[in-house]
């Protein structure tokens, strides 16, 4: 065994699964090494020294210890775990939407420092229970960002010629919005209509990628983000090739709420 | 040439054994071997009290706990008070707290936890049946016991939504420090709960 067989990151939790009489599998998206799954034994216990630390969405420092086929979780010790937002049925369904989209998007043993902080960031403002399908939505455009799936949003794909404020046709395959002239020769049967609502928020998002937003820089938007969420649901599941798991309950406890 | 561990039975049976819940290769194996030293009638009993529980067992119509006969010894008490109903996870909860002698109330198994990122949401759970019972009988308090951790606090919540509007009392259990534990080892969650759920000495 070498000496550092033992290593210590920071952590957001991202899901569970039982596994033997009392252990989880925890999968954990880490600032240092990506995505990682490990075992953490005796966790399903009451009197466990694991206690709430491995919760889903807790951001935790943990110590895991390398395994033959899976690792070992040694310790763990909370950091936040987001007291607000677990009170909350649509923050929960929220939150665990973030850490379904981390959990498809991240790689694992590859760190993503951006994608680390993007989600730290986004859990802060589910906690704070404000705008929060703004804050979604600004998470999932930063995903596609800094995963490499951005598509352009502000001139044609193919022309680069200017758009005008008006809907458009958003094409996958070509990787953006397409102007009336080039729908004809490059559009495919995989596009569909954006509308200038959604196109309106997908740029400032795209203007906006190298600030960081405020929690009043949402609010001449959140009144208008339909568009722009099915937009951004439709993406997402032309690129994870299947739709979210999280969604259906998603949907129907923001339904509850609405 | 590759090594056998056995003929085709014993084979089958490894892979039979290898298939429940904490068995690995190694301890099949080991199971098969100890089967196959056992006097042949304690083989038997084995065999049958295993066909047994799938074929006599059944879940009980009203609170969907394993039973043989439906309704289930529970419902079907009298002298327990039919007016509270515990909502638990699975039908070993039902057991757990059954072995506390401190509920006299009756139970409702939800056969599972809404737990989105592996798709099952509130339609795979028995919670249209509790909702119904809650109708057809004359129900004063319901009893969130679902393990606490995140789904097991969401399905709550989520049942908690739809039953709040009837004017149901609705409890959940205390959360707090595990009897013989030392305070300095418990996390700020389950800390932050025993002090806010504190009670009068």
């Amino acid at each position: 065994m070498t000496g550092n067989r033992v290593y210590k990151t920071k952590a957001i939790v991202l899901k569970q699964m039982p596994i033997g009489e009392t252990n989880r599998i925890i999968t954990f998206y880490t600032r240092s090494f990506g995505k990682v799954a490990a075992v953490a034994r005796g966790v399903r216990r009451p009197g466990s020294k694991f206690g709430g630390s491995l919760e889903i969405l807790n951001h935790v420092q943990a110590s895991i210890a390398r395994g033959r086929s899976l690792d070992n979780v040694n310790e763990c010790v909370v950091i936040e775990s987001y007291q607000n937002l677990r009170k909350n049925l649509t923050a929960i369904a929220e939150g665990i939407y973030i850490a379904e989209l981390v959990d498809t998007f991240g790689e694992d043993r590859s760190p993503n420092f951006s994608l680390f902080d993007m989600l730290l960031e986004t859990l802060s403002n589910l906690d704070r229970l404000e705008h929060r399908e703004f804050w979604i939505l600004w998470f999932e455009f930063r995903l596609l960002h800094v995963s490499g799936f951005l598509p352009e949003f502000v001139s044609c794909v193919e022309c680069g010629n200017g758009l005008d404020r008006t809907d458009h046709v958003f094409d996958p395959i070509a990787g953006g919005v397409l102007c009336p002239d080039c729908v004809n020769n490059y559009g495919t049967d995989q596009s569909w209509n954006v509308s200038v609502s959604a196109l309106t928020v997908l740029r400032f998002f795209q203007r906006s990628l190298n600030l960081n937003l405020r929690s009043d820089s949402s609010d001449p938007y959140v009144d208008d983000l339909v568009d722009v969420k099915a937009f951004l649901r439709t993406y997402m599941r032309y690129i994870a090739e299947r739709d979210l798991k999280s969604t259906g309950f998603l949907d129907l406890v923001r339904f509850k709420e609405s | 040439m590759q090594y056998s561990s056995g003929t085709p039975p014993v084979q089958r049976l490894i892979e039979e054994f290898s298939r429940l819940p904490g068995i690995g290769p190694k301890s099949a194996q080991r199971l098969t071997y100890h089967l196959i030293r056992m006097p042949a009638e304690q083989a038997e009993n084995l065999a049958s009290a295993i066909l047994s529980v799938k074929t006599r067992i059944t879940l009980c119509s009203k609170c969907f706990h394993i039973t043989e006969n439906d309704p289930c010894t529970i419902c079907s008490d009298t002298t327990r008070d039919q007016s509270k109903i515990c909502v638990v996870e699975q039908p070993l909860d039902v057991m757990a707290l059954e072995k506390t002698s401190t509920y006299d109330g009756l139970y409702h198994v939800l056969h599972g936890v809404i737990s989105p990122i592996n798709g099952i949401g509130p339609d795979d759970l028995k919670v249209k049946p509790l909702l119904q019972r809650l109708i057809d009988n004359d129900v004063t308090e319901i009893i969130m016991a679902t393990n606490p951790n995140l789904e097991g606090e969401a399905t709550s919540m989520f049942i908690h939504k739809l039953i709040e509007p009837s004017g149901i009392k609705i409890t959940k259990p205390a959360r707090g420090l595990p009897v013989g534990g030392d305070l300095e080892y418990a996390d700020e969650a389950t800390l932050g709960r025993a002090i806010e759920g504190r009670q009068n000495f």
